[in-house]
């Protein structure tokens, strides 16, 4: 069976010599295959309401290290795979860009792909993971950890990063959970893998008073990616 | 005055088929610059030096359709969302592919992101803004008078499930000695700061900060 052939816009018809009945073809082809192009994020040209406005927006993919002109005015939005500094790709997929008038540097504003991490259990400890992103490759890692802290120079209590794609930890802080008041633990970071990910915090109790066994926290951690 | 994709048809004459091509002519112009007011929505006007840029998006609900990503493309759309304050449609992105990579091997499945939430609040003394994945943050100062050890606090909106409750001291006592703290979630819409009622010489009022995250 032959392929169908498919219509294509052809913007330059009809043709002054072209008598009107002979161009019948090409009116056609380019009419449907506006209404079909438009139809492909918009509502539909003869929608009897709304017609024009978006009901998603497809954003291609956009080749690494494409450039684009923003004037005063105007901002950018696009779709871009993130890569890092020296243009390796980071596997996130397809992630938002923006990019300010002036032509001023853009920064991304999607990372990651968020899906919820399983809780961690092992070795008396109970942990409750969370994490979203910020702008500008930033992930926000928060949750619960349930431990039995031990103070200096003992077994220390991981706290693991999930997904482990945090590459400088930022900032953290940590609270102790219930009635019971008490000082939050002393945190430890340890080298980051083979990869360059930082995976896992080491909680420890501070020396000032001892952390109650089974003690909950609540933890956030800011982390680049 | 409607866009009619297949024209013109038949042995129209010339003189029949000129209006329904004038027609859609005047239906893509009139699509491009739809103004209301002063405000341009959707596609600058054809014609002009911007013709092909985007003004104001306007998004159609999509109620619960999720589009499908099958090629290198992300997807923003609108879509309904249910909250505590109700049903209305938010911001989503869906990205195309997804785990395992080559350094995390769980499979994710590339699901809808909610970016966005109806409301934000930037007056305090509660703030609240949203974060990408249904999330509600919530920050701001509060204090704690002597003889209280404890204060509840309740958010300004209703929250599905307050999930971390995290606050702090501003001051510290003699030269390295902080101010003992914890917190308890208590409801979707309050949680309670507590100190330590053993320490002496605690200024008062003792201002604390906050910062709770939750699901929409």
């Amino acid at each position: 069976m032959e392929p169908e052939e498919i219509p294509t816009f052809n913007p330059n018809v009809p043709l002054r010599k072209d008598k009107f009945n002979s161009s019948q073809l090409d009116f056609l082809t380019n009419f449907m295959t506006l209404y079909t192009a438009f139809s492909a994020n918009h509502v539909a040209l003869d929608a009897t309401s709304n017609a024009g406005n978006h009901n998603v927006i497809q954003l291609l993919e956009q080749p690494a290290g494409s450039t684009f002109q923003t004037d005063l005015g105007e901002i950018s939005i696009y779709c871009k795979a993130p890569s890092n500094t020296e243009g390796v790709s980071l596997d996130q997929g397809d992630q938002i860009f923006l990019k300010y008038q002036g032509n001023q540097p853009e920064f991304q504003l999607s990372a990651y792909q968020i899906f919820a991490p399983p809780i961690i259990t092992g070795g008396g400890i109970t942990q409750t993971p969370f994490f979203t992103f910020l702008p500008g490759k930033v992930l926000l890692y928060f949750g619960t950890i349930k431990c039995s802290l031990q103070g200096l120079g003992s077994t220390n209590a991981p706290l693991y990063l999930r997904p482990p794609i945090a590459t400088n930890i930022i900032t953290m802080n940590f609270c102790l959970q219930g009635n019971n008041a008490g000082y939050p633990p002393m945190v430890s970071i340890k080298t980051a893998n083979g990869n360059g990910f930082y995976e896992v915090l080491y909680l420890q109790s501070t020396d000032l008073q001892p952390t109650p066994a089974n003690q909950t926290f609540f933890y956030v951690v800011l982390a680049n990616i | 005055m409607t866009y009619l994709p297949n024209i013109p048809q038949g042995d129209n004459s010339p003189k029949n088929q000129a209006p329904l091509i004038q027609a859609d002519f005047s239906q893509f112009a009139s699509v491009f610059s739809t103004t209301i007011g002063s405000n341009k929505y959707n596609h600058s006007p054809l014609n002009t030096m911007n013709q092909g840029d985007h003004e104001t998006i306007v998004l159609q609900d999509q109620v619960t359709t999720d589009p499908t990503i099958n090629d290198n493309f992300a997807c923003l759309y609108a879509k309904d969302a249910s909250s505590k304050v109700g049903t209305q449609p938010q911001l989503f992105l869906r990205i195309p592919k997804y785990l395992p990579n080559q350094f995390v091997t769980k499979n994710a499945p590339n699901n809808p992101m909610q970016l966005t939430y109806n409301k934000v609040n930037t007056s305090g003394p509660i703030y609240q803004s949203f974060l990408a994945g249904g999330y509600l943050l919530f920050w701001g100062t509060t204090t704690i008078t002597s003889p209280a050890v404890s204060k509840q606090i309740t958010l300004p909106i209703a929250t599905t499930e307050i999930l971390i409750a995290i606050a702090y001291p501003n001051l510290t006592i003699g030269s390295n000695l902080t101010t003992r703290v914890s917190t308890t979630i208590d409801t979707n819409t309050k949680f309670t700061i507590y100190l330590a009622a053993a320490i002496t010489g605690i200024p008062s009022p003792l201002p604390l900060t906050f910062l709770i995250v939750a699901t929409v």
